[in-house]
């Protein structure tokens, strides 16, 4: 049947090929028309590869609906000194208005930035920084502030550290009170230092600076140590918008880099996954970019030297196009979209695609090599490698086309755009390619007028005809079999070590500049610079789940429009403390002043501290004793951090008081000091006069008890957090790396309990990563059901069908064995070559078989000459492709190189050593007449040929 | 007086048929072992009037950072007094910590500033120092005095047969858990497991006992593994040297001893 269809279109084709070339043209010419109609879209989204019920997909559509944006970059400062730091980030703030991006079908620019966070919004903490403080937290501030004195102050600020953090041992173990403490203590440190750093000039600067510190923190995003000073930028569009983030992006990084200039002693870098997605399409595109020509170049100089043939490359190149244009019109129909996985569909026919022409392209050399019938070569050529090549297609297809069984959108879209693509792109390889030999041939002949065989054949390889003639002995071929038995059990017991790495971080580029500081943040700031998401319908609802998500460890830190609006009731509760709050700063600040008044003049009544030339010794005296007490406390806390393992705060404690060693406590230095100092007494007056009105200021203003609600909010304030619809986003940064799969895991069920459904970009990716896991193992084990399957429908024996699947089994395992055995780890960029394996693998022994079936077992050392020779070859291009990525600085990419050159080595190898050897004891050596006939002819050939050559 | 001496053959037949099956019943009865039966069980073989251990606690943050103490810890009247040392390392070397009344009352010494603090009486079912054990559970005295309940079923942990209990605390059980499952081995009444739920019915963490062993008649596990099931924080507690039933002195837990 087979045999018949290969005649009858030998027969067409070399009597008709501009008709088949026509046919191809118009096809073609359907094609694009299919293509424009229908239009086929780039969608590159994670989102678009989960099913569409998936309620993390759902809920990041809704959020991208409700708030336009799901993504942020950080920019990282790093160096010079804290002054430098901010100046730079107060330059880079205007400038950001700047940043834009260009819309990809429109051309024009849009403002790229939505909103940036490069200092904390004071405006609203210094009018209503007290309402927003819990009401325990308001008790210890009224009695932290009842007196403002410096002996006062600095008593109640050691008992509250008592009482706060060591007294009270959950305080370090919760994050947002190790925030607290580091704060505090920054701030008493700043005040501090009033005493004796602040001249009569810098006096009041410095009180304000240590006003707002003790009131409201450090208004810039720090890290614990100044080290690092980090800035949020909130983009306008979302990164599934790739283009335009990746221009977006371009943008932001010459404004900042254009600031830099002035700044050269900082580092500056940026990290999210707008950043990441640019930097990682810049060094994959150098990565591929070198390859690519150099495998382009392998590759050639290969078919030249084994086909001495300028056209084959060529031809094999003008049939893929061909295969791959015919799929469009495909994927236009049944989706409309290539998905980030089908987008590669081009690079994987080629992959495969170009093994077709190669098994035709040999067999018509060796035909055309000693036959000057032009036709006749055709028909031997399909009558040798059309069944292999068939059949090795169909299988292919099969395992691609049982992926629509996974019930995944991502596979089944990969699943029919890769089995049609290499259905047509097979019908392309016996008909176009053939076509194009016929005209080639034709055109040889007018110009050159050359009519003979061209005596030209395939590059012999004659350890293959040896290895086929050694098989056939028995003792041989046991003994390969044992050798390849033990070696497989080895590697198999190896490839049960083999691990997956969870953390999609670990397959970029190690040094990366996105990569490196989104690890410095996290170590720095304890907080993941990829943020979760959720969308609640009320304000309390968020308020109750930022309540909820702070007492976890897995959480750094949780931003909601609760943070900002307290609910009534706790207004309630909290308007008499901040009233006795309000009343006691009162007594700090002059009252009574009726300046201007006819009679009398001006009247005020000063508090003491405003009068006081200088303190008296007791308070002297109380202060320097405090400052011991502060540091035995700064000292004991940071011991508590450690054992909590709250590094940041253990940290910040042992700078400041030294650890146990006490000479290098900048509190006891700061001691010594005072203790020194002979005009303590009138600094302190100063120092009082300087800050005490200013705190005393700051608490009145903080102590404003209009009603907070939505109506009152900010309208900066509530667009961050409140959507049109009037719905609230609620964000949560993790304090682990949300990355690693196994963290990611747990804050996954962390969350699972939310009213809301929590999702994020790397929720998103760890959703696809699940899927993809479970649902690949089902597909993998489909395919090589199909594939079985398929084999026996080919050779309807089931002895066939078995061998045929040892070289892709046992290749398998060697391939997962040596590249475990090489430490490499299994990834999301390079199980991604599993499926090609399928597809390679089985090829290889297709052939074979069909060769063996043709010719007969006791004709192993011919079959293994030529079908070996080509399967060689195949294996040797696809080798090249992808062993020129395995040198890639994209780990992920180069570990996929690695994996599909082991496993492309690996199935040949089986396929010309283990399938022999196992064939040769298996199968009968009986000869029917067609093998005998067969036989002399190729024998005949073969020695013409060879002569040939060697002239 | 064949007819007469059958009625009374059939009823005496009847009355140890009766009485078999009595007994029988009791028997069985008897072989189904209470909660608390199995709990007091339990108690006799861990029962130690004193104990000083040396063990080492590995406390794995959710983060994936590990930190490892060294210390020496004395126990005496079934936990009521506890007393706590740092050993190591250095960073927190002679750290003490003092617990009495069954951990109502805590203590904690810091030696390099030679001074002791009474932790709030609040923190008792806060983490002990940044592990997943809380004072509670560092205080717990005999299971059967603090937990009541029944037997739930049988069920196979770490491969041991063991009872499965559904406990709610006593009146002087701890107060910051709602219930605990407790797994305990059929065959010699060892905890291997415990499941803490909080008041809202959900689980917290989870405790895992192994490596029994006898130290002078008393049963010790050398293994403790406490897992919490909100972050997926760890510690691991592993006995290096264990001593039972030796000679304490009462001055060891006073808040005075502390700083010699």
């Amino acid at each position: 049947m087979r045999e018949k269809l290969f005649a009858r279109l030998a027969q067409l084709i070399s009597t008709r090929p501009w008709w088949v070339l026509g046919a191809c043209v118009l096809l073609l010419a359907v094609s694009i028309g299919i293509v424009e109609v229908r239009g086929l879209k780039m969608e590159t989204r994670i989102l678009d590869l989960l099913p569409k019920e998936d309620p993390a997909a759902l809920a990041y559509e809704d959020i991208l609906k409700q708030y336009d944006s799901a993504s942020q970059i950080i920019i990282g400062v790093e160096g010079g000194s804290r002054t430098d730091k901010i100046g730079f980030i107060d330059k880079v703030a205007p400038l950001l208005r700047h940043v834009v991006y260009t819309d990809r079908e429109t051309g024009k620019t849009h403002r790229y930035v939505k909103h940036s966070v490069t200092k904390l919004d004071t405006d609203y903490m210094t009018a209503h920084g007290l309402m927003l403080t819990t009401r325990p937290n308001l008790e210890k501030i009224e009695t932290l502030f009842s007196g403002l004195e410096m002996a006062d102050l600095l008593s109640a600020y050691n008992d509250f550290l008592e009482m706060e953090y060591i007294e009270d041992t959950s305080a370090v173990t919760e994050r947002e009170k190790e925030d607290g403490a580091i704060s505090n203590l920054k701030g008493i440190m700043l005040w501090l230092d009033g005493v004796t750093q602040a001249t009569e000039g810098e006096r009041a600067t410095h009180a304000s600076r240590a006003v707002d510190a003790m009131t409201i923190g450090d208004q810039y995003l720090f890290s614990q140590d100044d080290g690092m000073l980090i800035a949020m930028v909130v983009p306008t569009i979302s990164i599934d918008k790739m283009e335009e983030t990746l221009s977006g992006v371009e943008s932001l990084r010459a404004e900042v880099q254009k600031v830099q200039r002035d700044y050269p002693q900082l580092s500056v870098r940026m990290t999210g996954m707008p950043v990441l997605s640019l930097e990682e399409m810049e060094v994959t595109e150098k990565d591929m970019g070198a390859g690519t020509l150099v495998s382009l170049a392998l590759i050639l100089a290969l078919f030249v030297l084994a086909f001495r043939m300028w056209t084959a490359p060529l031809l094999a190149i003008v049939n893929l196009l061909v295969g791959i244009a015919w799929t469009l019109p495909v994927i236009a129909l049944a989706f409309g979209r290539l998905n980030l996985m089908t987008a590669m569909f081009a690079i994987i026919l080629i992959g495969l695609g170009i093994d077709f022409a190669i098994h035709l392209n040999a067999a018509y050399a060796t035909a055309r090599a000693q036959n000057s019938d032009v036709g006749e070569c055709i028909r031997q050529m399909f009558s040798q490698a059309g069944n292999g090549v068939v059949t090795g297609a169909m299988t292919t297809a099969v395992a691609f086309a049982v992926l629509i069984f996974t019930g995944l959108d991502a596979f089944i879209e990969l699943g029919v755009v890769l089995a049609s693509g290499i259905v047509l792109t097979l019908i392309a390889s016996m008909t176009v390619l053939p076509a194009m030999y016929v005209v080639t041939e034709r055109a040889r002949r007018r110009l050159f007028k050359k009519t003979g065989a061209t005596g030209a054949a395939v590059l012999p390889i004659p350890l293959l005809e040896k290895s086929g003639a050694l098989m056939l002995r028995p003792f041989l071929a046991i003994t390969v079999i044992a050798v390849t038995v033990a070696a497989t059990v080895f590697l198999g017991m190896t490839a049960k070590r083999a691990t997956f790495e969870s953390n999609m971080l670990e397959i970029e580029p190690a040094d990366m500049p996105s990569v490196l500081l989104h690890r410095e943040v996290l170590d720095k700031f304890e907080i993941n610079p990829d943020f979760a998401m959720m969308s609640v319908a009320t304000v309390d609802e968020a308020r109750q789940i930022t309540l909820r998500m702070k007492k976890n460890r897995l959480v750094g830190r949780v931003d909601s429009v609760s943070e900002y609006l307290p609910s009534s009731a706790q207004q309630k509760r909290r308007a008499p403390v901040i009233k006795a709050i309000a009343r006691n700063a009162e007594h700090y600040l002059p009252t009574g002043v009726t300046s201007g008044l006819p009679i009398g003049g001006a009247i005020a009544s000063f508090p003491r501290y405003m009068l006081a030339e200088e303190t008296g010794r007791e308070a002297q005296q109380r202060i320097i004793e405090e400052l011991n007490r502060l540091n035995m406390n700064v000292v004991e806390i940071g011991q508590m951090g450690f054992i909590s393992m709250k590094n940041r705060l253990a940290a910040l404690c042992t700078t400041l008081s030294g650890g146990r060693d006490q000479r290098f406590s900048k509190i006891l230095a700061l001691k010594k000091a005072i203790e020194k100092d002979e005009k303590l007494g009138r600094k302190i007056a100063l120092w009082q006069r300087a800050y005490i009105p200013r705190l005393a200021e700051r608490l009145q203003d903080m102590a404003s008890l209009t009603p907070l609600s939505m109506e009152t909010l900010p309208g900066h304030i509530r667009d961050r957090y409140v959507s049109d619809a009037g719905r609230n986003l609620v964000t949560i940064y993790a304090a682990v790396d949300l990355w690693d799969g196994n963290r990611m895991a747990l804050f996954n069920q962390a969350t699972g309990h939310l009213s809301g459904h929590v999702t994020g970009t790397v929720v998103l990716m760890d959703r696809l990563m699940t899927l993809v896991g479970s649902r690949g193992k089902v597909a993998t084990l489909l395919a090589l059901g199909a594939v079985f399957i398929i084999l026996l429908i080919d050779f309807r024996h089931i002895g066939y069908a078995l061998v045929g699947m040892l070289p892709l089994l046992f290749g398998f395992v060697w391939m997962v064995g040596i590249f475990t055995l090489m430490g490499h780890k299994f990834d999301a960029a390079n199980v991604m070559g599993i499926p090609l394996i399928l597809g390679i693998g089985i090829d290889d022994a297709v052939h074979l078989l069909h060769g063996i079936r043709r010719e007969g077992i006791a004709r192993l050392p011919l079959i293994l000459k030529h079908t070996g020779r080509a399967l060689v070859l195949t294996s040797l291009t696809t080798a090249i492709a992808f062993g020129s990525i395995a040198g890639a600085s994209h780990r992920g990419l180069a570990g996929m190189g690695l994996l599909l050159t082991l496993g492309v080595a690996s199935c040949l190898l089986m396929s010309i050593l283990l399938l022999p050897a196992v064939a040769a004891l298996v199968f009968p050596r009986h000869k029917n007449k067609d093998a005998l006939d067969a036989e002399r002819s190729i024998t005949a050939q073969t020695a013409q040929t060879e002569s040939e050559v060697n002239k | 007086m064949i007819r007469q001496s059958t009625v009374p053959i059939k009823k005496l037949a009847l009355f140890f048929g009766i009485a078999l099956l009595l007994v029988c019943g009791g028997v069985v009865a008897k072989n189904q072992l209470t909660a608390a039966e199995i709990l007091k069980k339990g108690d006799d073989a861990a029962k130690a009037n004193t104990t000083k251990i040396y063990l080492t606690q590995t406390v794995i943050a959710p983060s994936g950072d590990t930190r490892t103490f060294k210390m020496v810890s004395y126990a005496m009247g079934d936990n009521e007094k506890g007393l706590t040392e740092y050993l190591a390392p250095s960073q927190v070397k002679g750290m003490k910590i003092l617990t009495l009344n069954s951990g109502d009352d805590i203590w904690s010494y810091f030696p390099s500033t030679n001074r002791v603090r009474k932790i709030a009486s609040s923190a008792r079912n806060m983490k002990v120092q940044g592990s997943d054990f809380s004072y509670d559970d560092m205080a717990m005295g005999r299971m059967s005095e603090s937990w009541a309940g029944t037997v739930a079923g049988d069920e196979k942990v770490n491969d041991i047969l063991c009872y499965r209990l559904a406990l709610t605390p006593t009146a002087r059980g701890p107060k910051s858990y709602g219930r605990i499952t407790a797994w305990v081995s059929k065959s010699n009444f060892t905890t291997v497991r415990v499941l803490y739920f909080d008041k809202f019915g959900e689980q917290r963490k989870q405790l895992d006992m192994s490596d029994y062993r006898d130290i002078d008649g008393v049963k010790m596990p050398f293994l403790y593994t406490m897992t919490s099931l909100v972050d997926g924080g760890k510690t691991i507690m592993k006995v290096a040297h264990a001593e039972v039933n030796i000679k304490l002195s009462d001055t060891l837990f006073t808040e005075s001893e502390l700083k010699k």
